[in-house]
Formats: structure tokens, C-alpha cells, sequence
């Protein structure tokens, strides 16, 4: 049996790789030449082979729809909106990062869990429960932990503000 | 003059060996990568990923031998689940199952295991002696290499597992690209400067290969094998040692075959990035080319078992892959990738610097080996029922037990919580790195490899007074960078050449 439209997941993990990418080389721009080289000659074959890859997920997409017989346009079309999942992976990673940024840890990965499943899952009473519970209860258990001297709590740490 | 040299290192690599401390450590692995390869699905790279992060405090060459006799006995282990159930344990005992499994209907399970395993014990002690005069050989080359030849190695290296991973070669290069900014993070070497580590002392170490890998292997693995309920059903037992016994004995009935399947293992090994897949179905086909009664081929003929595992056991362990792992620092396959993992995990630069440095640790390596392959058989021979008991482990069992290696392993490394938690963060993006083709074993060689490229990068820079022509004007440098050329260019190359003649006869 072949794949079924397109490969949604696999756009995410392409925008995972994109974001670290991004984000990577923001961080390292103040860096003397000579730290930061290597990093920027690799950046343009990382952007054409996500590109390859994210034109490769679509092809894919449409061979299948084509091998399944009949309606391959209408199936494309119909999948071809999953890209914004790339971008939108993107996005909210750098979202995420800006919140931390700004306003720390917990809420910022609260902020994004929201986007998340804003994006992914229906917006309901229970996406948004967990989106701030499950921050708080982080939140609740390793600063917990720290006070209490554990070593758990130095996991999470530095991440807070 | 070579071999004078060898005989006299390898005596002094077994004098290093003759500790019962690590004798006993070589039986543990052994016993180990036996019953992991033997386990569908898990193989060499599992077992390797299991026993690293515990090596830190034993001896480097103890820790070698430790390695190498591992990925070797998964290839003794693999067998079994091969022919009792027609399961290869690992690509490369996929060959040995068409006959194999065909004997085991013909109720003959116990010789086809015994030629198995002395062909796999034949196979192996070939591949090592050919490394054994082979790689001092090379030694004399040594001098020729550079900073900009050690980058060009570093990136041949990433690029040819890159190339020949599951999924398209972009693939391969951004898993690999990924790993090496990855490989980056962490304070700067040149610059003394931190590079995306958010301020935190967590980071400015960078992040360690060894958890990444227990997560992209380890947690990967368990991940992908938790979603199949696959259940085995063994048709024969084995029954005689006798059986066994015979088996054994008629893989010296085939010396032809014995010198050509190991020589096709060895050779296939020593192109890196083939593997040993490649090597036994190979050696299959030349053993059915070159048999007097072919018709028998897939219905339990001998030497279709015995090929595949002279050539499966000629290229792994201490055969052919490992000839440009030591001497070029370019893993002959994934399986050596992790060797490769191992050896930067000790502290030891693997490529040309490693065979003048540390030549009497090379030694012992390969004498370390040999005890572990022989150790190998002994248990193929004595304990094949328990062997085959374990491959029909429920995954109930093997999962909990799995995962709690990793994560010890992943802890004891520097008793930190965080290595765990990226452990896991690796074990998730190896998931669906696996699901999608990319290549795991990319990005982790990228890991080991991009501090190497970094730094001989700037040396090389350096002495070509920061202009980027020294990569193109030094002889070999010059070769090695057409070698890489030829590398990404050869499969599209190959592609049209193979589409015009198609067209052309069609």
C-alpha cells in the first residue's frame, strides 16, 4: 500500500530542521569570522536539500495519488495546502523561542503548545487546559524540586526565568 | 617484511589480550552481540549503542576489542533467526535465509547452523588477516594528509553514508548537514566563543554524541519494534550436536568458494559505504554462477549458505569495512560508523595518524578479536537453543530492557539528568528521522566528524593565509575533493546513462 497524499509529519520534521537551522544561524552572527565559516558555506546546501526534500514530499504525494488511479489532481490540490505545516512549524518554534526570550520557559512553551493545537488539533477547553496546565505542572515540579535540593530541578533550571 | 611486522605485533597485541579480566569482558560482549543480532530488528548497531557508554573507564584497546568483537558476534548471531525462521537477524544474513531456511524444512536445521557458523568463523579470520597485512601497508601514505585533506575526509566520510542511506541522497545530506551545526553547538574551539547555547554550562560542553545516539538507535528502535507484534514460530529443533558437528566440517569441503565469497566480502567491505547486505547477496550469486548444479540454489544447498557468510564475515568486524575506518577515517559501513563512534568517544582520532600512534593498540584490537570470534563460535555450537529462545523474545520483555540501558548508559556518562532528556529529544527526531528515510547514522557520524571538519577547516585556512584555493592546489587534496564530486555525482550520473540506454532500447 503506498502513501496516503502527503506526508504531513515529514513537512513538520522539515520545519524542525529549518527552525534549528534559522535559529543556529542567527545565534552565531556576532561570532568573529572564522567561528562561524563552516556554518554559513553548509547553510545554503541545508537550504536546497530541505527544499529538495519539501518538493520531494509533494512528488511523492502525487505519484501515489496517480498509482492509486483517478483523481490525482483533486488529491494533490486537496493536500497541496499542507505545506503551510512547514512554515508553520517555523513560525511557532521561533514563537516559542521569542516567548522564552521574553517572557521564560513555561508560558513560552505554554504559548506554543497553544499554537500547537491551534494548528494541529481543534482549538477546545481541552487543548487549552493542557496547553497552561502542563507548563504549570513543569513548572510546579521541578521548581518544587529545586527548593527541595533535588537534582531533578536543575534540569529545568536554567531554562527558567 | 610485512608479515614479519604483523606476526610480531600480533604477538605482542595478544600478550595485552592474556588478562582474565579481559578475556572475560570479550566473553560478555560476545555473549551480547550474539543475542542481539540474533533478536530481528536489533543487530549490530543496537548492541554497539548498549556496550559505548560503558567503556569509558576500561583500557582504549580492551574497549576496541570489546567493539569489534560485538559488531562481529551479531554477525555469528544473526544467523540463527535466519535459517530457524527464515528472520535475518541483520541485512546481512538476508542471503544466508533462502537456503538456510531451506534446510531447516528439510530437517536438517543443525548443519545448515554449524556450516553457518564456521563459514561465519572462516570468513572472519580471512578478513582479519587480509586487514592485519593490509593496513601498516598504508601507513606510508601517512604523511600526505593534511588539514585540508583531514576536512576533505571528514566531509567524504558524512557524504557517503549519506549517499548510500535508505532514503534520497538530500535526505541523507541534510540529516548529515543537521548533525554537523549540531556537532556545533557548544563553545567554539578557535574562538573560545558559545555558539547556540543559550548562556547555559549545560550546553557550553555541546551536546554529547553518545546520549544522541542511545536516542537515535536505542530509543528508535524500541519505538519502531513497540508497533509490531510479530510472533515466531520455530518448524525444526535442533536436536544433535553431531548435526552441528558435520555442518562445521564441510565448509572445508568448498575452499574455492571459502577464498572467492571471502575475498567479494573483503573487497565489498573496503568501499565504503556498501556494507555487508551487498557482499553476501554477491558472493550468492557468484557461488551460483560458479556451482556445477545451480537448480539447487534456494532449495537447501550448502553453499548457497556457506558463501554469503565467508563474504558477511569477511567485510564486517575486522574485515574489509574496517580498512578504511582505521586508515582513512571513512566508515567502510553504518555499522563502523558507530565503531567510528566509539573510537572518538575514547579519545582516539581514527584515519592515517592512528596506524603509526597506535599501532600496538591496533594489534591488540585484532588479537582481542579473534578471541572474541572464536568465543563466538564456541557459543553458536554450544548454545543454540537458548540463542533461538531469545529471538523469540516478546517485546514486552526486550523493550523495558533496552531502554534501561540506554538511559543507564546515558546517565552514567556524566551522572547528568540532561544527557537523558536528550537522550529522549533524540530518541523522538530518530522516530520520525527513520520513518521518513532519513538517516540516523548520517547525523550521528556528522556529530563525530563535524569537529573535525571545523577545526581542519581553520587549519587549513590558516596556512593558506585565509584564502579557501589550498582545499584545490595540494595534490591530494585536489584528488580527494574529484573523489567527492564523483561520489554525488555518480548516482545521477548512472540514472541518465541508464535511462538513455533504456530509451534506446526500448
Amino acid at each position: 500500500m503506498g502513501k496516503r497524499g502527503v506526508e504531513k509529519g515529514e513537512l513538520v520534521l522539515l520545519g524542525v530542521f529549518a527552525l534549528f537551522v534559522i535559529m543556529f544561524l542567527w545565534d552565531i552572527r556576532t561570532l568573529p569570522v572564522e567561528g562561524k565559516m563552516l556554518s554559513y558555506l553548509a547553510a545554503p546546501f541545508i537550504l536546497v536539500a530541505t527544499l529538495l526534500c519539501v518538493r520531494g514530499v509533494f512528488a511523492a504525494a502525487k505519484r501515489n495519488a496517480a498509482e492509486n488511479g483517478g483523481g490525482a489532481e483533486a488529491d494533490v490540490k486537496e493536500h497541496g495546502s499542507a505545506a503551510w505545516r512547514f512554515y508553520l512549524t517555523i513560525g511557532a518554534g521561533l514563537f516559542m523561542f521569542g516567548g522564552i526570550y521574553l517572557i521564560g520557559f513555561y508560558l513560552g512553551s505554554g504559548l506554543m503548545m497553544l499554537v500547537w493545537f491551534a494548528a494541529f488539533r481543534k482549538l477546545n477547553a481541552g487543548s487549552i487546559a493542557l496547553s497552561i496546565g502542563l507548563p504549570l505542572l513543569l513548572y510546579l515540579t521541578f521548581e518544587k524540586l529545586l527548593e527541595m535540593g533535588l537534582p531533578a530541578g536543575q534540569l529545568f533550571g536554567w531554562l527558567g526565568i | 617484511m610485512f608479515i614479519v611486522e604483523a606476526l610480531k605485533g600480533m604477538g605482542v597485541g595478544f600478550g595485552y589480550m592474556m588478562d582474565p579480566v579481559t578475556i572475560l569482558l570479550i566473553m560478555g560482549s560476545v555473549v551480547l552481540g550474539s543475542f542481539v543480532g540474533a533478536v530481528p530488528g536489533l543487530g549490530s548497531k543496537i548492541a554497539l549503542t548498549m556496550i559505548i557508554p560503558f567503556t569509558g573507564h576500561l583500557a582504549p584497546y580492551v574497549a576496541l576489542a570489546l567493539y569489534l568483537s560485538v559488531s562481529e558476534a551479531s554477525s555469528f548471531g544473526d544467523t540463527i533467526p535466519a535459517v530457524l525462521f527464515k528472520v535475518p537477524g541483520t541485512e546481512g544474513s538476508a542471503a544466508t535465509a533462502i537456503d538456510g531456511y531451506a534446510m531447516t524444512q528439510n530437517g536438517r536445521p543443525g548443519f545448515a547452523l554449524g556450516a553457518a557458523s564456521m563459514a561465519s568463523l572462516l570468513g572472519g579470520m580471512i578478513g582479519i588477516c587480509v586487514s592485519i597485512l593490509f593496513i601498516p601497508f598504508l601507513a606510508d601514505y601517512v604523511l600526505l594528509f593534511g588539514p585540508p585533506e583531514f576536512f576533505w575526509m571528514a566531509i567524504i566520510g558524512i557524504s557517503i553514508i549519506a549517499v548510500v542511506s535508505h532514503g534520497t541522497m538530500a535526505k541523507g545530506i541534510l540529516s548529515g548537514l543537521i548533525g554537523i551545526l549540531i556537532s556545533f553547538i557548544g563553545t567554539d574551539v578557535i574562538t573560545g566563543k558559545e555558539r547556540f547555547t543559550f548562556g547555559t554550562m549545560y550546553l557550553s560542553d555541546g551536546i554529547n554524541f553518545i546520549p544522541a545516539m542511545l536516542g537515535l538507535f536505542a530509543v528508535t528502535e524500541m519505538l519502531k519494534i513497540s508497533r509490531k507484534t510479530t510472533k515466531l514460530e520455530m518448524i525444526a529443533t535442533v536436536n544433535s550436536r553431531r548435526e552441528i558437528w558435520e555442518g562445521c566440517m564441510v565448509c572445508f569441503k568448498y575452499p574455492v568458494n571459502m577464498i572467492r565469497s571471502s575475498l567479494i566480502g573483503i573487497i565489498v567491505g573496503a568501499i565504503p559505504g556498501t556494507g555487508k547486505s551487498v557482499a553476501s547477496f554477491l558472493s550468492y550469486l557468484f557461488a551460483v554462477r560458479g556451482s556445477k548444479h545451480p537448480e539447487t540454489f534456494g532449495k537447501g544447498e550448502i553453499e548457497g549458505i556457506i558463501a554469503p557468510e565467508f563474504a558477511n564475515n569477511a567485510c564486517s568486524g575486522g574485515g574489509g569495512a574496517l580498512i578504511p575506518t582505521l586508515t582513512l577515517g571513512i566508515p567502510g559501513s553504518s555499522g563502523m560508523a558507530l565503531i567510528l563512534v566509539g573510537m572518538t568517544f575514547l579519545g582516539i582520532r581514527s584515519g592515517p595518524a592512528f596506524i603509526i600512534q597506535h599501532a600496538d593498540m591496533m594489534y591488540a584490537m585484532f588479537a582481542g578479536l579473534i578471541i572474541g570470534m572464536i568465543f563466538a563460535f564456541g557459543l553458536n555450537f554450544f548454545c543454540i537453543k537458548p540463542i533461538a529462545k531469545a529471538v523469540q523474545v516478546s517485546n514486552e520483555t526486550l523493550i523495558p530492557v533496552v531502554f534501561v540501558f540506554a538511559f543507564l548508559g546515558s546517565f552514567a556518562l556524566r551522572n547528568s539528568l540532561f544527557d537523558m532528556l536528550i537522550t529522549v529529544i533524540f530518541g523522538i527526531l530518530g522516530y520520525y528521522m527513520d520513518k521518513y528515510d532519513y538517516s540516523p547514522v548520517c547525523m550521528v557520524l556528522a556529530m563525530i566528524l563535524g569537529p573535525l571538519a571545523g577545526e581542519s577547516f581553520f587549519q587549513a585556512w590558516m596556512i593558506g593565509n585565509r584564502s579557501l584555493t589550498v582545499f584545490f592546489t595540494r595534490p591530494v587534496s585536489l584528488g580527494l575533493f574529484l573523489f567527492l564530486i564523483v561520489i554525488m555525482a555518480g548516482p545521477y550520473v548512472y540514472q541518465k546513462i541508464k535511462g538513455h540506454y533504456s530509451r534506446l532500447t526500448v
